[in-house]
């Protein structure tokens, strides 16, 4: 009788929403608190509560990194070493696990706003990081045209004497006042936190994080905004923002970058061993999410519109990825996205492209291949039937076929995958934010 | 107590209190706001020195204090049967439902005794620091609450 009571007890578990809503309410008390006590003023460490249900991921961003193989301009080609450009970007990182977050094929690259920090004072650090990535960079210019930037500090294995200095400096207003914490191992450790303005140009240090800043007068502090949404609506402030990355290498060329944010409700998923992984893409309204920044290289990324008309679904049964198989058997790798419809609706071209493969088979059903060049291509799947032929020249938004069910198939619905190099890529990441703020997932 | 903290406090002893919380109020929305109010008590403490064990046990006889004073609200005491924990997870089993409906017909004492030993694996002394009664009677309690038990499932079993 011991052992079964104690394995009954041991299947329920803590409902899902209670961790947060405790989180809200401590959250809320907090901020009744510091108005009455300044003293505890330093102890006011924000972040959403779905983050912290999510141990606290301290996401770095990383962009790519592939070298161009066509140098475009002079200043580009000045740096060309045996073919290739020197190629830079931005890398995702989390600090507490030592994951690293790879970016997407489209240059995409999702900055999670992991803990971060508002205060009137100090304005508002997202927690939303960053890291400048590439070989023989000698120093590294950053600018935004909305807010600042910040540099985030981690320190490690503090001694008791550390400890207590880091508070002393935080009560003396000499540090933005963060929430030092300690690890699994016992071991305290803390973001400094150092704001920086609208731009800084600094030597290289591929170690160097650097974060999104809201001056304290652009701050939302509004009272009555719930803990998360009080993040999301200073999250916020960044969406539209431009990011300008400008490196200069050792051979005294330089290069730049531009990358357009988007924020949103990133969605995560989280692994076997307990760690979250954010995708690059939105999540649907009962999935977990983290609310963070979405950068775009807005040279490198390219656009898609959307393949359907009269449809905005992205099935969530069958997403991109790999799902376990019905049943437990091993598991299948979702090459694309399935965009039910009913059936009829019109499939249109994602981008202007070629079609250079049309055919049916017993899985896909009737489909369709549209080269947009540059090694990227889409494919359109069990359509009722096509509309465009082997060789045509389509432009975006041109009608391709009819949605349909004609493969291994349990309802009508586009299938759409997208290819870079022959590898399959999740598509949600090649819509921009206008596009997938309109999708729901189901 | 900061932020974090409080998250790994509820990570690493979440299960406990509301488990606890849901064996004493026999109700899930009540198991809630037991969890809610004991955490968010945690949150006002001033943690820094303490470890593990002792957050575990602050939190277990918190949570045993807010149990007794929402109790006094409710004179009769309605029984939660397993199907209707929305967090079970367990496969449907008749063994298990009655097992639990069984424990939850014990009275107060005996119940509380009894999940503290089987379900946290506390040891009698640690139970009679945390309720502060002596040993002897947790153990009577225990004793009662096996005899009980074996007559609520049946009898049917040599060692209860």
């Amino acid at each position: 009788m011991n052992h079964e009571y104690h394995e009954l007890m041991e299947n329920i578990q803590v409902p899902k929403e209670l961790e947060a809503r405790v989180l809200r309410a401590a959250w809320k008390q907090q901020r009744t608190d510091t108005g009455r006590r300044a003293g505890r003023h330093w102890k006011m460490a924000l972040r959403g509560a779905v983050c912290a249900a999510c141990a606290l991921a301290l996401v770095l961003g990383t962009v790519t990194f592939r070298p161009k193989q066509e140098p475009s301009d002079g200043e580009q080609s000045a740096g060309v070493l045996s073919g290739f450009t020197y190629a830079f970007g931005l890398t995702a990182y989390a600090a507490d696990t030592g994951e690293t977050f790879l970016p997407n094929a489209n240059g995409g690259l999702a900055i999670l706003s992991g803990a971060g920090l508002m205060d009137p004072e100090w304005g508002g650090f997202t927690g939303s990081l960053f890291q400048v990535n590439g070989e023989d960079i000698q120093t590294v210019s950053l600018s935004i045209n909305k807010g600042g930037l910040y540099r985030n500090r981690l320190h490690t294995g503090l001694t008791e004497e550390e400890r207590l200095d880091f508070y002393r400096k935080m009560e003396e207003h000499v540090l933005p006042p963060v929430s030092i914490s300690r690890d699994e191992t016992g071991m305290w450790y803390l973001p400094e936190l150092e704001p920086l303005g609208d731009s800084v140009t600094e030597d290289y240090d591929p170690e160097a994080q650097y974060g999104f800043w809201i001056p304290p007068e652009e701050l939302v502090t509004e009272d009555g905004l719930d803990g998360p949404d009080y993040v999301h609506a200073n999250v916020d402030f960044f969406d539209g923002a431009v990011l300008t990355v400008s490196v200069t290498m050792k051979d005294g060329t330089t290069q730049t970058k531009d990358y357009r944010l988007s924020t949103g409700r990133l969605k995560v998923t989280r692994e076997a061993d307990g760690s979250c992984r954010m995708l690059p893409q939105l999540a649907g309204g009962e999935e977990p999410y983290l609310y963070g920044i979405y950068a775009a290289d807005q040279e490198q990324s390219r656009w898609f519109a959307w393949p359907v008309q009269g449809s905005r679904t992205v099935s969530l049964s069958n997403p991109y990825g790999a799902r376990a198989n019905p049943g437990g058997q091993g598991e299948t790798f979702h090459t694309g996205i399935d965009i039910p419809a009913p059936e009829g609706e019109v499939i249109l071209a994602a981008a202007d492209g070629t079609v250079i493969e049309t055919g049916f088979d017993t899985v896909r059903g009737n489909y369709l291949l549209l080269d947009h060049g540059n090694g990227l291509s889409t494919l359109y799947g069990q359509c009722r039937n096509l509309t465009a032929e082997k060789g045509d020249a389509v432009k975006a938004g041109e009608m391709l076929g009819a949605v349909g069910s004609t493969g291994m198939s349990t309802g009508p619905h586009l299938h759409f995958e997208v290819r870079q190099d022959e590898q399959p890529q999740d598509p949600v990441a090649y819509f921009d934010s206008t596009v997938r703020e309109t999708l729901t997932m189901q | 107590m900061t932020e974090q903290a409080l998250c790994d406090a509820m990570a690493e002893h979440g299960g406990a209190v509301y488990r606890l919380a849901l064996c004493r109020m026999q109700n899930d929305a009540d198991a809630e706001d037991v969890y809610q109010d004991v955490f968010l008590r945690l949150f006002q403490q001033e943690t820094e020195t303490w470890d593990s064990s002792h957050i575990h046990a602050w939190l277990l006889r918190t949570a045993l204090n807010r149990c007794a004073d929402l109790h006094r609200f409710r004179l009769r005491r309605p029984v939660l049967s397993l199907e209707d924990i929305p967090e079970w997870s367990g496969p449907a089993d008749d063994r298990a439902a009655e097992l639990w409906d069984a424990v939850a017909r014990l009275p107060e004492k005996l119940r509380t005794a009894v999940h503290l030993h089987y379900a946290e694996g506390y040891s009698t002394d640690e139970i009679a620091g945390l309720l502060e009664v002596p040993s002897a009677t947790i153990r009577t309690r225990l004793r009662r609450a096996r005899i009980k038990l074996k007559d609520l499932l049946g009898g049917n079993e040599d060692e209860p």
